[in-house]
Formats: structure tokens, sequence, C-alpha cells
């Protein structure tokens, strides 16, 4: 069984036991925590950013494992999965990039999504080739919890309760957020508005 | 308030999504959205870089310092105990021990600074000592690293004698700043052979700990010390990580530790060990494989 096969319930289980020793120093728990938690954080950072980005997703996904790695010396357990304090840490990570993006004006290019032909509407671009920007755009139409709620669904491959634990809510408030968003995507892909 | 209908849709998306996250289109085509999220989901699941190394992330090579009591072949004599503190201290100094560095006579940590910068230049000396040692071993020089290990011996002891009025203070600050808080009783028992590198020391008849492996760890060991650690000793690199606060931060976790548990295998092994181990960069990642892997090490407290 590979990593990848893990639900996170399970992984939340090796964590729990991992993650006392290497807040106290045993790296080797700390390697197999980074081991569990990096295909994750591999995922979330991927699905929130473009592939034509710099710094790419795996670059920031390293950065999120070297502050999991520098702060775990200083987790206490206060009742949240350990995944929450990953969450944490790697959703700040991800908008710092972003804020480093917009900054970025020497590279307007990678703010354009990739298309092939641009005669069409913005409409009927948004339906073109390019499912992965699409679905990007079409997400950064959500509220942030939404589209948080959506990647942890998808793309993490978190269940609705497990998505709950981490972001802080409840299954029923994301089961019903996660539908809204998706009927808000659906009539965006359907009416252009 | 969702209504029934309302409700079923809750439902249907609930699954939809679940069934997404395995790649599968439960709508068998119906909702464009399926195809688009798969399409995504496709190059979210592209293959994965490596995970990263802990030693690479934190820039430093950890070494254990957990002292393994089970194993009898390894008690510590009171020399290495001596030489062993001495050493991890003067280690301490060089990475993150600013603290004790810096220490000044009213604190907490101004005995231990005192005491472990005494011994500073005689553990340099030492350590260069066991630098030739290696290199006469090397060179098959068997007399005449044998002659220096006299003279190793010597400086074990007179650090040793410096530190015997004052080790309890020195242990009793060092659990105290949370640093160090085991005492090693490996003991690498030192063999003469004409194998290359330092890894193979001198046999004395006395137990000594040798540079061992010293040789296989990360470059960015602080200093000509790298090479001489004794079995078991902590480098603890506090590096600047994504911000500056985490020196701090890191610091005061470990003083606030006062039970902190290091890592319970020791890096640096004896010979008897040597083929056992996976060459990787994890320095932390040997010894007493298949042993107390999982389990939290017992606390082993200072006296032993």
């Amino acid at each position: 069984m590979t990593v990848e096969d893990y639900r996170v319930n399970d992984s939340e289980k090796e964590l729990s036991a991992l993650v006392p020793l290497a807040a106290h120093g045993d790296q080797r728990a700390l390697q197999r925590i980074l081991e569990i938690i990096y295909p994750l954080v591999i995922r979330y950072a991927r699905a929130r950013i473009s592939g034509s980005k710099h710094p790419t997703a795996e670059d920031v996904a390293q950065e999120i494992c070297l502050a999991v790695a520098t702060g775990i010396s200083n987790y206490k357990d206060q009742g949240r999965p350990f995944m929450a304090f990953v969450y944490g840490i790697a959703s700040n990570k991800v908008a710092d990039a972003h804020r480093s993006y917009a900054r970025d004006m020497a590279n307007p290019v990678e703010e354009i999504p990739d298309q092939v032909e641009n005669s069409a509407t913005p409409e009927e671009n948004m339906l073109f080739i390019d499912g992965s920007n699409t679905v990007r755009q079409l997400l950064d139409l959500l509220s942030d919890k939404a589209r948080e709620i959506v990647i942890l669904r998808v793309f993490v491959g978190l269940s609705a309760e497990e998505t709950a634990a981490i972001i802080g809510s409840t299954p029923g408030a994301v089961r019903v957020a996660q539908h809204r968003a998706l009927m808000t995507l659906r009539k965006k892909l359907k009416t252009g508005q | 308030m969702a209504n029934d209908r309302e409700l079923e849709g809750i439902l249907e998306d609930d699954a939809f999504l679940d069934a997404l996250a395995e790649g599968k289109d439960s709508t068998e085509g119906q909702d464009p959205l399926a195809s688009l999220f798969l399409g995504m989901r496709e190059e979210v699941y592209a293959p994965l870089p490596p995970t990263p190394q802990v030693d690479a992330l934190l820039g430093a090579t950890v070494v254990d310092m957990h002292a393994h009591k089970k194993d009898s072949k390894r008690r510590i004599s009171g020399l290495s105990h001596a030489l062993v503190g001495a050493a991890a201290a003067t280690v301490l100094i060089a990475g993150a021990g600013s603290a004790i560095y810096n220490a000044s006579p009213g604190s907490a940590l101004w005995d231990l600074n005192q005491t472990l910068f005494k011994e500073h230049a005689a553990v340099v000396e030492l350590a260069t000592t066991l630098d030739e040692i290696g290199e006469r071993s090397d060179n098959g020089d068997a007399q005449g690293a044998m002659e220096l290990l006299d003279q190793a011996k010597n400086i074990v002891a007179s650090i040793a004698d410096s530190q015997s009025s004052q080790s309890s203070n020195i242990f009793t600050t060092i659990t105290d700043t949370s640093t160090v808080t085991e005492t090693i009783t490996s003991t690498v028992p030192v063999t003469i052979s004409s194998v290359p590198a330092p890894q193979r020391a001198v046999e004395p008849t006395s137990t000594y700990t040798a540079p061992a492996e010293a040789q296989r760890t990360e470059e960015n060991l602080p200093t000509t010390r790298s090479q001489n650690l004794p079995d078991g000793v902590i480098v603890q690199e506090q590096q600047p990580a994504d911000n500056g606060n985490n020196n701090n931060q890191n610091n005061q976790g470990n003083q606030n530790n006062q039970n902190n548990q290091p890592n319970p295998t020791p890096a640096f092994n004896d010979p008897e060990r040597n083929n056992e181990r996976q060459p990787s960069g994890r320095v932390g990642d040997v010894g007493r494989i298949g042993e107390e892997t999982d389990n939290f090490p017992d606390t082993e407290g200072f006296n032993r």
C-alpha cells in the first residue's frame, strides 16, 4: 500500500502517534509525517496554483513542508487533527504565493490562462480546452471558503467529514456549502454568468 | 432551511464529489463540471517529486542523543561519558547554543557557559587528534595511530578531570535548557584496519568513541568537529526557515520542553552496525531498527 492509498482517516491515526514524537525531536517520525502529508500538500498546492506560475506548486509544497518541519516542535494537540495544522500552513503559503504572483509584474504572461485561440467570447473561452485553468477560473468565482471546500473534496480527496475537521466546520455545513458551490459553478458554466 | 429537494441535491452532490475524488463521474457525462474537474484532477495527481528530506529541509544533520540502556555492550565508560559531554556541549555551542554562548553571569546558563568554554580548547585539540588518528589509520600506520590514541586519551582525561567536579553542574544545566537531556551510553569499539576513511578507527584497549561514520553525513555539519563527533551527539542547527521567527520559536520551544526526548536512534553507530545501515541522507534513520522504531523511547533520565 502506498501512501497515496491512505484515506486521511488512516493517516490521522498514524499521525497522532507520530506527531508527539516529532514534536520532541524524533527526526524519523518527522520524516514519516512528511511522507504522509506530502502528497496531500502537493495536490492542494497544484489545485490552487496553475502550472505556469513561479514559484511552482511544487516549490510552495516544499515551503509548506519546511514550515511544518520547523513548526512541529511547538505543536500542541488541542483536539484538532494534525492535518488542520498542516492545512493552515498550506493555505497561508499558497496565499503568500498568490500575493507574490500579483506583485510580479515582470511576467504578465503568467496571468493569462492557457488558450489555443483567442477569437472566442470570454464565456466561450472559459469552455475551451484547458480544463484545469477553466476550473481555476470557475473556482475563483466562489467564496474562499467554498473554494477551499471544493478543492479539499475533489483534489485533495477528503470526505465531507474530513474536510469539516480540517477547516473547522461541521459535515452538515460542508455539505450545504459544497452543494451551493456546485450549483453556482454549473450556472456559470451554462449561462456565462 | 434546506427543503426536500435541496436536501436531495445536497446528498447527490456529496456523492458526486466523493466520486470525483476517486476519479469517477457519477453523472455519466451529464454534468459538464465532471469532465472539467476530472481533467484538472489528472494534473493534480501527476507523479510527485520525492518527498522532502528533513535534514535537507532543516539544513543540518541531526544526530540522535538518546541513550540506549538495553544493550549492555554499549555501556559508556566514565571517560567516554565526559568526552561525549564535552564534545556534545561544544557542538551545541556551534549549533543551537547561542543561548549558552551568550549567557550572562546572571542567567541560568552561566555556569554552563563557563564550564563549556573552558573545555573548548581541549575539545578542539581532541578533534584534531582524532582526525590525525583517522589519517594514520588510513595510511596503514597502526603504530602512529596508537601513539596518537594515547595522546587523545590524555586529552579526554584532562577534560574529564576538569569536568568531574562540575559534571553534575553541566548536566543539570543542560537538562534545564533541555537541548541535551540524554547521556550517551553507546560506545564504539575501535579497530585498526586498512579500510579507508575515518569510519574505521583505531583499536585501543580502552573504550573510545571514535569518529565513526562522520563522513557519511551531510556536508553542512558545523566545522571540523563534525568528523569527530562521538556516537550519538546531537547537532542542532537552528536555521531560519520560512521566516526569521522560527529561530526564536524553536529555541523557546526547546527550552520549554523539560523532558525533551531526542531522536531515539543513534546516527553514528558502532561498526557492527555498519552494514545494516541503509545509506541515506537521513542521519537519524539508523540503528535499532526493529527495536523501538515506532515507540516513544522510555524516559531515560540523566542519572544512569
